[in-house]
C-alpha cells in the first residue's frame, strides 16, 4: 500500500511550527493542529530570550507569517485530536473542532467586537492571570489566524443566557456565530508528530513561597508578561500589590524542580537561564536602582553562550548569585514586602533578608491532557509523564511513524526544541520519501498581461479595517482626493479589503478598469502584502506592480486623539504610494536549475546521521572523512547510563552508511575548495584528484577532548582523562577494580578566563563513570569535586543516585582549585569543604580529569573556504541562536554535532536529523526561486571596490573579473535578500535595489514634501 | 456517638477554656466526649528530651486504655497528639520496641485500632464544614481573624497526616463559614517559641513579638489557635514581650471552639473568655 504525503503536527508551538514549515518545504501537505485559538505557544508570552536578548515576539512574528501563508501548511487551530487509527504511512485521524463561536472564514480580526463586548474580569491566561480581558478575544495581536473567539465559559449569551449580542450587533462581517456547535474532521495522514509543549509546575505546591498569597511573588512567566512591553504593563516593571516600582527582586530557583518530595525529581533545564535573563532585563528596565539576587543550588548555564551570559551577569550587571535553597517566605503585613529566610555555606547564621518582589524560577512539567493524548495512540510515557525515546532515536516514540518534539521529549529550551521540530521532520520525510509531492497543491494563475510602454492606471483600494481606520480617518473623504491624482483610474472604499470577497472584486476592478497597478491603503505589509501581491497576479499582473500605504498602524492607530490630522496623514501617505507606483515595473524571480546532491564534511556520529537520513530521504549524498576510519568522537564512548550499546550502534551506523546506495563515501580526503552557491556549489578534494557538484552542504566536522596540562596529567600515569578512564571501566583490571578510592575533578580547561564556556556534558559523564566504578566495586571511594553539578534534564536523577550509592561531591570555587601532588609516591589531592570550611586531603589510586570539549583546530580553514563565521571560542556560529540553530547565514550550508558546540550523543543526533530535514528542504525542490526584490549592479558605475561584498552578511556578492585587471561587483541571486545593505554603503552609486530604486524613493519623499511645501 | 477525650494535663489547668468549649462545642454537635479513664500524662516535651522510651511508655499505656473501650479518641493538645502518635509510628517501625513497650506497661499494644485524632480534623475531615455552617446561629461579621497554626498541630507531616504542612488551610475554612474575615497570616507556620521559654527567654521573647506585630499589622482583632501551649505562650508573654522592645503587643488569642461557641451561640462562651489574661471582650462588641 502506498504511503500518504500528509503529515499531522500535534502542536504549533515553536517546535511544531518548525516541523510543519520544514514539511511544507520538502513537499509534504501538513496539517498544523493547535488546541489554542492562535498559534505559537509558550514564545509569544516571551519578553526576550536568552543569551542575546532578542525580543522574542520580534524574531517569532515572521515565522508566524511564514507559517500562516504556506501554501501547504494547513492550519487547525482550536481543536483537539479525538482518534487516530491505521498505521505508519496511513493513519486515519478524527479531530475534534471547537466552537470559537466566530466564523473563522468571515472574521478579519478587526477586534470591533472586543471593544464593544460588555464582560471584563475575565482572567487572561495569556498574560499568566496578571490583567483581565474581555470574553471575546484574540489570544495576543500578532496570533494567526487572525480570527477571535468566544470564551464560552464567560460571555454573557453562552453561560448566562442573557441577551446580550452586542458582538453581533457591531461585526460588519457578520462573523458572530452563538449556535457554533463541535465538529469532527478527518484527515489522512501518512506520520504524526506530537509537540503538544508543556505546563509549568504548580507553584502553590510549596506553600511556603506564598504563591497565590502573597501579592509580590509571581511566576516566572508572569514576570515575563510584566516585563514585557506588550504585557499589562507596557514593560513598566511593576509590584502587583501596588503597582511600585521594585527595588530588590529575588529569584528562587528549582521551584518544582530537583524536588522528589513535592515537586518533580528531574531538572527543568532551562530555569537558570531564563532567570539570568529576567535578572538582566530586569536591571536594564530600572537601570542603577535595582538590586537582583538569585538563589540558586547549582547554576547550571550549560547551553552555548551560557556561561559567558551568566558571568556578565555577575560582572557587568551586578546581579548577586546566592547558593542555598531558600526556606520560606513571608510577607510584611504592612508593606506587602517579602522576607526570605536562607542559610548560606560559609557561616551557620539563618539569615532573613527583605525584597520588594519575588519571582519563582518554576519548572516545566508536560502539558495537561498528554497522559490521555498518549494513550490514545499508544505512544509509551516514562515515568514522568514525558515521551520515552531512546538515545540513539531522540525524537522516535515507540510508534512506528509517529514522532516528538520539543518539551514533550524533555525539558528543553528554544533552540533545542526548534532542532527537534527540524529533526522529526527529517525522520517524517525519510519515511514518506515516497510520496513526496503527491499532495502539495499548485496554484494556477492566469497568463501575465504586458505593461511595457503603458500609461500607469493604477487602481487604490483603501480599507476601514472595520473601525480601526474609520474610526479616526474620514476615509470617503480620502478616497474622494485619492481620485484626484494624475493616473488614478479607479479609488474605492472597502469594510475589509483583506476579506475574501474584496480580492475578488480588486481582480474584477483591474479588468474592468484595465489597471496596470495596484495600491492598497490599509494596515502592515508585514502581515498583509504577501496576499494583495497574490491578488495582484490573480487579476493578470505582475506581483510586484502592487504598492501599499500603512494608513493602520502608522496613522489612525497612533493618532487617534487627531482624526483630521490623521486623515490629512492618510492622503499623505497614500499620495506618496501612488506616485511610488506610477514608477514600479515587473520584476522575474530567477529559477535557479539545482543540483540535488548533498555533501556532508565529517564522518562522526552526527555526519553519519545526516547522511543517512538524506539518503533515505532519496539524495545522493557525498560523505567527506579526513581520517581513515568512520566514528569520530562517538568511537571513544563504551556506553552509557542508559544502557543502549553505544559500540554497537557504530558498527551498524559504519554497516549502513557503506552499504547505502546513495552515499558516497571519501575516506582519508581533505577539503580543497568549495565553489558556487545554494543550489549549484562545486568542491575539489585531495588536491584537485576529486571534484564534487551538489547543492547544499552539511558541516560535522566534531571536536575534541581537550589535552589538560594541569594536575599532573602526562606526568603521572595514574592521572587520566574521563574518555580515558571510560577505556578501562568496560573491561576492569585490577588497576581499577581493587582501588580504593579515585578522585574525579570537574571543569578541567573548562569555565575559565581563556576558555570561558561549560563544556556541557563533563557533569553527566562523571556522574556515568562514578556509578560505573561503584558498580565494579562498591567499596571504592569516589569523590567528585565539582564546581555546580549541571546534570540537566533526566540526568538529575543519575545524580541522586550517584549521591545514593555513596558517590561524594566536594564543590570547590574557581579561585580555590584542587591540589594534586605525588610527593612520596603517593597521589594526593587537597580541596577546600566549603560547608565545613575546612582543607581536605585525599590520597586516591587515581585522578580522573573532566577535561573540556575543545574545538577543531582546521575549523579556521575550513571556516575560511565556506565564508561561514566562528564564535569567539573558535566552533561554528548558527544563523540565529534561537531559531535558526542549524543554519549558517549563508544559505544552503548546515552544521551539526560537536562543531556547532558541546553536546551529548542524544542532542548530536537530534541536530543531524535536523540539519538533514533543512537541506533536504532545498534538495526536494525541483529548482530555486530567487527573491524578485534584490540588488543588482550598474556595471558602467561599478568601480571594483568591494565595498558592497565586505558588507553583504549573506555572502551573496562577488567580485569578477571583468576584463583583465578590470574587477566589477556581481550579484549571487539565489543568495540576496533584498536588505540593501550594499545599494547603502555603494560610493558610486552602481548597486541599488530593485522595487526600492533611488528613483522610487526619492519620489516619495518629493511627494511627501509636497504636502508639506503646499501647507506652510 | 460517642469518642474517647485525652485532655492532657493542660485541659485540666491553664487551658480549662480550651475544655470547656471543646467538650460543649461537640455537644452542640451531638458528639459526645468521654474522659478515658485514669490517664496520664503524655511527657510532654520534657520526658521526650530526656528519656525517650519513658516518654513512649507513658502514651502506650495511654493508648492501651484507649483500646479497651474506643476505636477513636480525641486529643485537643497537639503535643500529647503528637507523642501518642509517635508510638503507633515507632511500634510499628520496631517490632522489639513495641515488645519492650508491652513488657514496661504489662499490657498488650493494639497499634493502628484507636484513631488518634485532633478534634479540628475531626470538624474539618469526618462532620466536614457544611455542617458547621448549618449550624451557625451568629455569623462572625466584622470580625477580622488571624488563623495561627504553630508547630505541633502539623508537622512532623509525616506523623501528623493532617493539612498542608507549608501552607495549612483548615482553620482559615472553619474561620470563613464561621462569618468572620480570615486574614492573610504570613507567620501562620511559625514557631511560638514556647518551649524554649526556660532555656532562651530572650529568644521566645523575639518570636512571640515578630508573630503578635504581624497579626496587629495585617489588622487582626483577635488570633485563633488550635494549639494550648502556643496560646498560653502568646497570651502570657505579650506583656513581657512589649516591655522589652517597648511596643504594644496585646492581642487576644482564642481557641477555634471559642470561635465556634460564639458563632454557634452557646451561652458559656462569656465564662470561657473569662479565662484569658488578655481579655477578648472586644471579640463582642465587634461581634454584637
Amino acid at each position: 500500500m502506498s504511503k500518504t504525503g500528509a503529515v499531522l503536527v500535534v502542536g504549533a508551538g515553536i517546535g511544531g511550527m518548525q516541523a510543519a514549515l520544514d514539511l511544507a518545504e520538502s513537499g509534504f501537505k501538513v496539517y498544523l493542529l493547535e488546541r489554542q485559538p492562535s498559534i505559537g505557544g509558550r514564545m509569544p508570552q516571551l519578553d526576550k530570550t536568552f543569551p542575546t536578548n532578542d525580543c522574542a515576539m520580534c524574531t517569532l512574528a515572521p515565522r508566524l507569517v511564514d507559517i500562516g501563508k504556506h501554501p501547504n501548511i494547513k492550519l487547525i487551530t482550536y481543536a483537539e485530536l479525538e482518534e487516530v487509527k491505521g498505521d505508519v504511512g496511513n493513519f486515519d485521524v478524527k479531530i475534534k473542532m471547537l466552537p470559537r463561536y466566530v466564523d473563522i472564514e468571515k472574521c478579519v480580526g478587526c477586534g470591533a467586537c472586543n471593544e464593544k463586548c460588555p464582560t471584563k474580569k475575565v482572567l487572561d491566561t495569556f498574560n499568566e492571570d496578571v490583567s483581565t480581558r474581555k470574553a471575546i478575544y484574540a489570544m495576543y495581536p500578532q496570533g494567526i489566524p487572525l480570527c477571535y473567539t468566544i470564551d464560552k465559559e464567560n460571555c454573557t449569551v453562552l453561560a448566562k443566557g442573557k441577551k446580550c449580542g452586542v458582538c453581533k450587533k457591531v461585526c460588519a462581517r457578520d462573523a458572530i456565530d452563538f449556535n457554533q456547535q463541535e465538529k469532527i474532521i478527518e484527515l489522512k495522514v501518512g506520520s504524526i508528530i506530537l509537540s503538544p509543549g508543556y505546563d509549568k509546575f504548580d507553584a502553590k505546591i510549596r506553600g511556603e513561597y506564598g504563591y497565590g498569597r502573597y501579592k509580590n511573588v509571581v511566576t516566572s512567566l508572569q514576570f515575563e508578561r510584566i516585563l514585557s512591553s506588550s504585557g499589562p504593563f507596557r514593560g513598566h516593571l511593576q509590584r502587583l500589590s501596588d503597582g511600585e516600582e521594585p527595588k530588590r527582586i529575588a529569584w528562587i530557583q528549582c521551584v518544582g524542580s530537583r524536588d522528589p518530595n513535592k515537586g518533580n525529581a528531574y531538572c527543568s533545564a532551562v530555569c537558570c537561564t531564563y532567570a539570568v535573563k529576567q535578572a538582566i532585563i530586569a536591571k536594564e528596565h530600572i537601570p542603577g536602582k535595582l538590586d537582583a539576587t538569585i538563589f540558586y543550588m547549582d547554576m547550571r548555564t550549560f547551553g552555548k553562550g551560557f556561561e559567558e551570559y551568566y558571568n556578565r551577569a555577575k560582572d557587568v550587571y551586578g546581579v548577586r548569585f546566592i547558593r542555598t535553597r531558600v526556606a520560606e517566605v513571608k510577607e510584611i503585613g504592612e508593606t506587602k514586602n517579602l522576607i526570605l529566610r536562607y542559610e548560606i555555606e560559609d557561616g551557620n547564621k539563618v539569615k532573613e533578608e527583605e525584597f520588594d518582589m519575588v519571582v519563582l524560577s518554576v519548572g516545566l512539567i508536560p502539558k495537561g491532557g498528554t497522559k490521555e493524548l498518549a494513550q490514545r495512540l499508544g505512544v509509551g510515557l516514562n515515568e514522568y509523564g514525558f515521551c520515552q525515546t531512546s538515545e540513539f532515536a531522540p525524537v522516535r516514540t515507540n510508534k512506528p511513524g509517529i514522532y516528538v518534539a520539543g518539551v514533550f521529549e524533555a525539558p528543553k529550551d528554544i533552540p533545542e526544541t526548534v532542532m527537534q521540530g527540524s529533526a522529526a521532520a527529517g525522520e517524517a520525510a525519510s519515511l514518506l520519501a515516497e510520496a513526496r509531492g503527491t499532495l502539495v497543491t499548485h496554484k494556477e494563475y492566469p497568463p501575465e498581461i504586458d505593461v511595457t510602454g503603458q500609461e500607469p492606471r493604477i487602481g487604490v483600494f483603501v480599507c476601514h479595517c472595520g473601525i480601526n481606520i474609520a474610526g479616526v480617518v474620514d476615509v470617503p473623504q480620502v478616497v474622494e482626493y485619492v481620485k484626484t491624482l494624475p493616473n488614478v483610474i479607479h479609488a474605492e472604499n472597502n469594510l475589509y479589503t483583506c476579506s475574501q470577497d474584496t480580492q475578488k472584486l480588486i481582480i474584477e476592478k483591474i479588468k474592468e478598469h484595465n489597471l496596470n497597478r495596484v495600491v492598497v491603503a490599509s494596515c502592515t505589509p508585514k502581515t498583509h502584502e504577501p496576499l494583495f501581491r497574490d491578488t495582484t497576479r490573480l487579476g493578470g499582473l505582475n506581483p510586484y506592480l502592487f504598492e501599499m500605504a500603512n494608513i493602520r498602524d502608522q496613522c489612525s492607530w497612533v493618532h487617534q486623539k487627531m482624526p483630521e490630522a490623521a486623515t490629512q496623514k492618510a492622503k499623505d501617505l497614500i499620495r506618496m504610494a501612488v506616485a511610488k507606483a506610477r514608477l514600479l515595473e515587473p520584476l522575474y524571480p530567477k529559477f535557479l536549475e539545482i543540483n540535488h546532491e548533498a555533501l556532508v564534511i565529517g564522518g562522526g556520529l552526527a555526519g553519519m546521521t545526516t547522511a543517512l537520513s538524506l539518503a533515505d530521504q532519496g539524495f545522493e549524498t557525498h560523505l567527506v572523512e579526513k581520517k581513515s576510519e568512520l566514528g569520530g568522537m562517538f568511537r571513544k564512548v563504551k556506553y552509557l547510563s542508559e544502557g543502549d550499546d553505544p559500540s554497537k550502534r557504530l558498527k551498524e551506523l559504519i554497516e549502513k552508511v557503506k552499504a547505502h546506495k546513495n552515499i558516497h563515501l571519501y575516506l582519508g580526503t581533505t577539503i580543497d575548495s568549495v565553489k558556487g552557491s545554494v543550489g549549484n556549489f562545486t568542491t575539489t578534494l585531495n588536491g584537485g584528484e576529486k571534484k564534487i557538484d551538489h547543492g547544499v552542504i552539511i558541516v560535522a566536522t566534531g571536536a575534541s577532548e581537550l589535552r589538560p596540562k594541569e594536575y599532573l596529567y602526562g606526568q603521572d600515569g595514574r592521572v587520566m582523562t574521563q574518555l580515558e578512564i571510560e577505556e578501562h571501566l568496560v573491561n576492569p583490571q585490577s588497576q581499577i577494580r581493587n582501588a580504593k578510592s579515585i578522585v574525579m575533578v570537574q571543569c578541567v580547561g573548562s569555565r575559565e578566563p581563556d576558555r570561558p564556556y561549560c563544556s556541557r556534558v563533563c557533569c553527566q559523564e562523571a556522574i556515568k563513570n562514578a556509578l560505573k566504578i561503584k558498580e565494579i566495586n562498591p567499596k571504592t571511594e569516589v569523590y567528585i569535586l565539582y564546581r555546580d553539578m549541571r546534570s540537566y534534564g533526566f540526568k538529575e536523577i543519575y545524580y541522586q543516585k550517584a549521591r545514593e550509592k555513596g558517590v561524594i561531591f566536594i564543590r570547590y570555587d574557581e579561585d580555590n582549585k584542587p591540589v594534586v601532588s605525588a610527593g612520596d609516591g603517593r597521589l594526593a589531592v587537597q580541596v577546600r569543604e566549603p560547608l565545613l570550611d575546612v582543607m581536605l586531603k585525599i590520597t586516591p589510586d587515581l585522578i580522573v580529569l573532566s577535561p573540556a570539549i575543545v574545538p577543531n583546530e582546521d575549523n579556521v580553514e575550513l571556516s575560511k573556504l565556506l565564508k561561514v563565521p566562528l564564535n569567539q571560542n573558535g566552533f561554528f556560529l548558527e544563523a540565529h541562536m534561537k531559531l535558526r540553530p542549524v543554519d549558517f547565514s549563508t544559505d544552503g550550508i548546515f552544521l551539526a554535532g560537536l562543531c556547532h558546540s558541546p553536546k551529548s550523543i542524544e542532542e548530536s543526533i537530534a541536530q543531524a536529523q535536523a540539519a538533514s530535514a533543512r537541506a533536504g528542504a532545498i534538495l526536494s525542490q525541483s529548482h530555486l526561486t530567487a527573491e524578485g526584490i534584490i540588488s543588482c549592479v550598474n556595471e558602467a558605475l561599478c568601480r571594483g571596490c568591494g565595498l558592497c561584498k565586505e558588507t553583504c552578511v549573506f555572502g551573496a556578492i562577488e567580485l569578477i573579473e571583468r576584463a583583465p585587471g578590470v574587477l566589477i561587483s556581481n550579484v549571487k541571486e539565489g543568495l540576496c535578500k533584498g536588505c540593501g545593505a550594499c545599494s547603502v554603503v555603494c560610493p558610486t552609486g552602481a548597486m541599488s535595489l530593485r522595487h526600492y530604486t533611488d528613483d522610487e524613493v526619492l519620489v516619495m519623499v518629493e511627494s511627501a514634501l509636497k504636502s508639506a511645501a503646499a501647507e506652510i | 456517638m460517642s469518642i474517647g477525650y485525652y485532655p492532657g494535663c493542660s485541659l485540666h489547668s491553664s487551658a480549662k477554656e480550651y475544655d470547656l468549649s471543646t467538650k460543649a462545642v461537640f455537644k452542640s454537635l451531638g458528639i459526645d466526649l468521654k474522659e478515658l479513664k485514669d490517664w496520664n500524662c503524655c511527657g510532654a516535651l520534657e520526658a521526650s528530651s530526656l528519656n525517650p522510651l519513658l516518654s513512649l511508655a507513658l502514651c502506650a499505656r495511654n493508648l492501651a486504655i484507649a483500646a479497651k473501650d474506643y476505636t477513636e479518641i480525641v486529643i485537643p493538645c497537639p503535643v500529647c497528639r503528637v507523642n501518642m502518635l509517635r508510638v503507633e509510628d515507632e511500634a510499628g517501625k520496631h517490632p522489639q520496641l513495641k515488645a519492650k513497650l508491652e513488657h514496661i506497661i504489662g499490657e498488650k499494644l493494639q497499634l493502628g485500632k484507636v484513631a488518634i485524632k485532633h478534634p479540628l480534623e475531626i470538624i474539618i475531615n469526618d462532620i466536614g464544614i457544611d455542617k458547621i455552617k448549618e449550624r451557625v446561629k451568629k455569623p462572625l461579621g466584622n470580625l477580622k481573624v488571624a488563623a495561627y497554626y504553630g508547630c505541633l498541630l502539623i508537622r512532623p507531616s509525616r506523623i501528623t497526616q493532617f493539612d498542608d504542612p507549608e501552607n495549612p488551610r483548615s482553620l482559615s475554612e472553619l474561620i470563613t463559614v464561621l462569618g468572620a474575615e480570615d486574614l492573610n497570616f504570613p507567620f501562620k507556620t511559625k514557631c511560638c517559641g514556647g518551649a524554649l521559654l526556660m532555656t532562651n527567654e530572650d529568644l521566645t521573647f523575639e518570636m512571640t513579638k515578630n508573630i503578635l506585630l504581624s497579626a496587629k499589622e495585617i489588622g487582626a482583632d483577635c488570633i485563633v489557635t488550635a494549639c494550648n501551649m502556643c496560646q498560653m505562650a502568646l497570651e502570657t508573654l505579650c506583656i513581657k514581650a512589649g516591655a522589652k522592645y517597648n511596643i504594644k503587643l496585646d492581642m487576644p488569642v482564642i481557641y477555634f471552639t471559642e470561635l465556634m461557641g460564639l458563632a454557634f451561640g452557646i451561652k458559656d462562651v462569656k465564662g470561657w473568655f473569662k479565662k484569658h489574661l488578655v481579655s477578648p471582650s472586644l471579640i463582642y462588641s465587634k461581634v454584637g
